[in-house]
Protein backbone atom coordinates (compact mmCIF):
# COMPACT_ATOMS: atom_id res chain seq x y z
CA UNK A 1 0.00 0.00 0.00
CA UNK A 2 3.35 2.11 0.74
CA UNK A 3 3.63 1.43 -3.21
CA UNK A 4 6.82 0.52 -2.96
CA UNK A 5 8.85 -2.01 -5.30
CA UNK A 6 9.86 -4.88 -4.60
CA UNK A 7 13.82 -4.79 -5.04
CA UNK A 8 15.95 -7.56 -6.01
CA UNK A 9 17.32 -8.64 -3.32
CA UNK A 10 14.02 -9.04 -1.57
CA UNK A 11 13.19 -11.50 -4.69
CA UNK A 12 15.88 -12.56 -3.84
CA UNK A 13 15.20 -13.44 -0.21
CA UNK A 14 11.82 -15.50 -0.68
CA UNK A 15 11.45 -18.75 -0.36
CA UNK A 16 9.17 -21.95 -0.88
CA UNK A 17 5.36 -21.69 -1.52
CA UNK A 18 2.24 -19.76 -0.95
CA UNK A 19 -0.52 -22.37 -1.83
CA UNK A 20 -4.09 -20.61 -1.62
CA UNK A 21 -7.12 -23.09 -1.25
CA UNK A 22 -10.62 -21.45 -1.82
CA UNK A 23 -12.44 -24.64 -2.47
CA UNK A 24 -14.24 -26.99 0.08
CA UNK A 25 -12.75 -30.43 1.10
CA UNK A 26 -14.52 -33.29 -0.20
CA UNK A 27 -15.77 -31.42 -2.81
CA UNK A 28 -12.93 -31.77 -5.41
CA UNK A 29 -9.35 -33.17 -5.87
CA UNK A 30 -7.81 -29.82 -4.59
CA UNK A 31 -7.40 -29.98 -0.95
CA UNK A 32 -5.99 -33.81 -0.91
CA UNK A 33 -3.65 -32.29 -3.85
CA UNK A 34 -2.45 -28.87 -2.13
CA UNK A 35 -2.13 -31.22 1.35
CA UNK A 36 0.19 -34.02 -0.53
CA UNK A 37 1.91 -31.39 -2.07
CA UNK A 38 2.70 -29.29 0.84
CA UNK A 39 3.90 -31.99 2.60
CA UNK A 40 6.41 -33.20 -0.10
CA UNK A 41 7.33 -29.35 -0.01
CA UNK A 42 8.32 -29.67 3.40
CA UNK A 43 9.97 -33.25 3.23
CA UNK A 44 12.19 -31.50 0.17
CA UNK A 45 13.05 -28.39 3.07
CA UNK A 46 10.71 -25.86 1.38
CA UNK A 47 8.68 -23.73 3.37
CA UNK A 48 5.18 -23.59 2.90
CA UNK A 49 2.48 -21.24 4.05
CA UNK A 50 -1.37 -22.17 3.05
CA UNK A 51 -4.35 -19.48 3.22
CA UNK A 52 -7.87 -21.01 3.18
CA UNK A 53 -10.31 -18.67 2.04
CA UNK A 54 -13.96 -18.96 1.31
CA UNK A 55 -15.43 -22.82 1.22
CA UNK A 56 -11.33 -23.56 1.85
CA UNK A 57 -11.68 -22.66 5.47
CA UNK A 58 -13.29 -25.82 5.82
CA UNK A 59 -10.53 -27.76 5.75
CA UNK A 60 -9.19 -26.26 9.11
CA UNK A 61 -12.14 -27.26 11.13
CA UNK A 62 -11.57 -29.50 13.89
CA UNK A 63 -14.40 -31.34 13.54
CA UNK A 64 -13.89 -32.63 9.58
CA UNK A 65 -14.32 -35.89 9.25
CA UNK A 66 -13.28 -38.66 7.67
CA UNK A 67 -14.50 -39.57 4.09
CA UNK A 68 -13.95 -43.09 2.04
CA UNK A 69 -10.64 -43.32 4.03
CA UNK A 70 -9.57 -40.07 3.27
CA UNK A 71 -8.61 -37.88 6.38
CA UNK A 72 -7.92 -34.53 5.31
CA UNK A 73 -7.78 -33.30 8.82
CA UNK A 74 -4.57 -35.41 10.19
CA UNK A 75 -3.23 -34.71 6.64
CA UNK A 76 -3.61 -30.86 8.04
CA UNK A 77 -2.20 -31.50 11.44
CA UNK A 78 0.99 -33.25 9.75
CA UNK A 79 1.58 -30.42 7.65
CA UNK A 80 1.75 -28.05 11.20
CA UNK A 81 3.41 -30.81 12.41
CA UNK A 82 5.85 -30.32 9.54
CA UNK A 83 6.38 -26.60 10.13
CA UNK A 84 4.19 -25.92 7.27
CA UNK A 85 2.39 -22.08 8.18
CA UNK A 86 -1.66 -22.30 7.81
CA UNK A 87 -4.10 -19.31 8.06
CA UNK A 88 -7.55 -18.72 7.33
CA UNK A 89 -9.42 -15.93 6.25
CA UNK A 90 -11.33 -15.40 9.54
CA UNK A 91 -14.12 -13.42 8.24
CA UNK A 92 -14.98 -16.29 5.57
CA UNK A 93 -14.70 -18.63 8.59
CA UNK A 94 -17.23 -16.78 10.61
CA UNK A 95 -20.01 -16.61 8.08
CA UNK A 96 -19.59 -20.40 8.27
CA UNK A 97 -20.17 -20.61 11.96
CA UNK A 98 -16.08 -21.53 12.68
CA UNK A 99 -15.09 -19.79 15.35
CA UNK A 100 -11.55 -19.67 16.39
CA UNK A 101 -12.40 -22.50 18.78
CA UNK A 102 -13.87 -25.05 16.41
CA UNK A 103 -10.10 -24.82 14.58
CA UNK A 104 -7.25 -27.14 14.48
CA UNK A 105 -5.17 -26.39 16.75
CA UNK A 106 -1.62 -24.00 15.27
CA UNK A 107 -4.19 -22.73 12.51
CA UNK A 108 -4.16 -18.94 12.51
CA UNK A 109 -7.44 -17.11 12.33
CA UNK A 110 -6.10 -14.35 9.99
CA UNK A 111 -7.09 -12.07 7.18
CA UNK A 112 -6.12 -10.97 4.00
CA UNK A 113 -2.75 -9.23 5.40
CA UNK A 114 -1.84 -12.84 6.21
CA UNK A 115 -1.95 -13.73 2.41
CA UNK A 116 -0.47 -10.77 1.22
CA UNK A 117 2.49 -11.89 3.58
CA UNK A 118 2.78 -15.39 2.47
CA UNK A 119 2.74 -14.26 -1.18
CA UNK A 120 5.63 -11.45 -0.40
CA UNK A 121 7.93 -14.43 1.07
CA UNK A 122 7.21 -17.53 -1.03
CA UNK A 123 9.35 -17.64 -4.10
CA UNK A 124 5.90 -19.89 -6.02
CA UNK A 125 2.14 -19.06 -5.31
CA UNK A 126 -0.08 -21.74 -6.41
CA UNK A 127 -3.95 -20.80 -6.34
CA UNK A 128 -6.68 -24.35 -5.98
CA UNK A 129 -10.15 -22.91 -6.11
CA UNK A 130 -12.21 -25.60 -7.23
CA UNK A 131 -12.23 -25.34 -10.78
CA UNK A 132 -13.68 -28.81 -12.87
CA UNK A 133 -10.42 -30.20 -14.59
CA UNK B 1 -5.06 -2.14 29.68
CA UNK B 2 -7.96 0.32 31.11
CA UNK B 3 -8.83 3.01 28.67
CA UNK B 4 -8.23 5.87 31.80
CA UNK B 5 -4.52 5.25 30.87
CA UNK B 6 -4.26 5.41 27.21
CA UNK B 7 -3.00 8.61 25.87
CA UNK B 8 -5.50 10.75 23.57
CA UNK B 9 -5.35 9.84 20.08
CA UNK B 10 -3.73 12.08 17.89
CA UNK B 11 -6.67 10.65 14.84
CA UNK B 12 -9.88 8.81 14.84
CA UNK B 13 -11.07 6.07 12.53
CA UNK B 14 -15.05 5.44 12.92
CA UNK B 15 -14.93 1.91 10.86
CA UNK B 16 -18.08 0.18 12.09
CA UNK B 17 -19.88 -1.36 9.19
CA UNK B 18 -16.64 -2.16 7.73
CA UNK B 19 -15.16 -5.92 7.41
CA UNK B 20 -11.95 -7.33 6.97
CA UNK B 21 -9.48 -6.78 4.73
CA UNK B 22 -10.92 -2.80 5.02
CA UNK B 23 -10.33 -2.03 8.64
CA UNK B 24 -6.98 -3.07 8.67
CA UNK B 25 -6.04 -1.24 4.79
CA UNK B 26 -7.77 1.92 6.07
CA UNK B 27 -5.96 1.88 9.53
CA UNK B 28 -2.82 1.05 8.25
CA UNK B 29 -3.60 3.98 5.04
CA UNK B 30 -4.23 6.47 7.90
CA UNK B 31 -1.30 5.32 10.25
CA UNK B 32 1.00 6.07 7.05
CA UNK B 33 -0.23 9.90 6.95
CA UNK B 34 0.80 9.87 10.75
CA UNK B 35 4.35 10.71 12.45
CA UNK B 36 6.04 8.62 14.73
CA UNK B 37 4.77 8.37 18.25
CA UNK B 38 0.96 9.69 17.66
CA UNK B 39 -1.69 6.99 17.92
CA UNK B 40 -4.67 5.77 15.91
CA UNK B 41 -7.71 5.22 17.28
CA UNK B 42 -9.73 2.60 15.11
CA UNK B 43 -13.52 2.16 16.15
CA UNK B 44 -14.89 -1.37 14.34
CA UNK B 45 -18.20 -3.12 14.86
CA UNK B 46 -16.54 -6.60 13.75
CA UNK B 47 -15.20 -8.86 15.89
CA UNK B 48 -12.76 -10.69 13.84
CA UNK B 49 -10.84 -7.04 13.63
CA UNK B 50 -10.60 -7.12 17.00
CA UNK B 51 -7.61 -9.62 16.40
CA UNK B 52 -6.50 -9.44 13.13
CA UNK B 53 -5.96 -5.50 13.38
CA UNK B 54 -3.56 -5.54 16.18
CA UNK B 55 -1.58 -8.72 15.09
CA UNK B 56 -1.29 -7.47 11.57
CA UNK B 57 -0.38 -3.91 13.05
CA UNK B 58 2.51 -5.64 15.27
CA UNK B 59 3.21 -7.47 11.90
CA UNK B 60 4.50 -4.15 10.88
CA UNK B 61 6.20 -2.85 13.71
CA UNK B 62 3.70 -0.60 15.44
CA UNK B 63 2.64 -0.89 18.88
CA UNK B 64 -0.87 -1.84 19.71
CA UNK B 65 -1.85 -0.41 22.69
CA UNK B 66 -5.08 -1.69 23.86
CA UNK B 67 -8.07 -3.53 22.15
CA UNK B 68 -11.10 -2.38 24.49
CA UNK B 69 -15.21 -3.48 24.00
CA UNK B 70 -16.21 0.11 24.77
CA UNK B 71 -20.22 -0.92 24.51
CA UNK B 72 -21.66 -4.33 23.22
CA UNK B 73 -19.76 -5.38 19.61
CA UNK B 74 -18.04 -2.15 19.54
CA UNK B 75 -13.85 -2.31 20.24
CA UNK B 76 -11.65 0.85 20.36
CA UNK B 77 -8.42 -0.05 19.07
CA UNK B 78 -5.08 1.89 19.91
CA UNK B 79 -1.95 1.92 18.23
CA UNK B 80 1.16 3.90 18.29
CA UNK B 81 2.82 4.68 15.16
CA UNK B 82 6.84 3.22 15.45
CA UNK B 83 7.74 2.82 11.83
CA UNK B 84 7.55 4.08 8.90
Amino acid sequence: MSGRSTSESEKSERRGFSILLTASPYTSQDAVTVLQLAQAALRQGHPVRLFLMDDGVYLAAKRLGKVQGTDLRSQLEAVLKAGGEVAICDHNAMERGLYPEALVEGVIPGSQYDHAQSVAKSARVLSFTGGSI
Amino acid sequence: MSQKLLPNPDKTLDLRGEVCPYTFIRSKLALEGMAIGEVLKSIVDFEPSTRNIPRSMEGEGQEVLAVEEVTPHVWEIYVRKREE
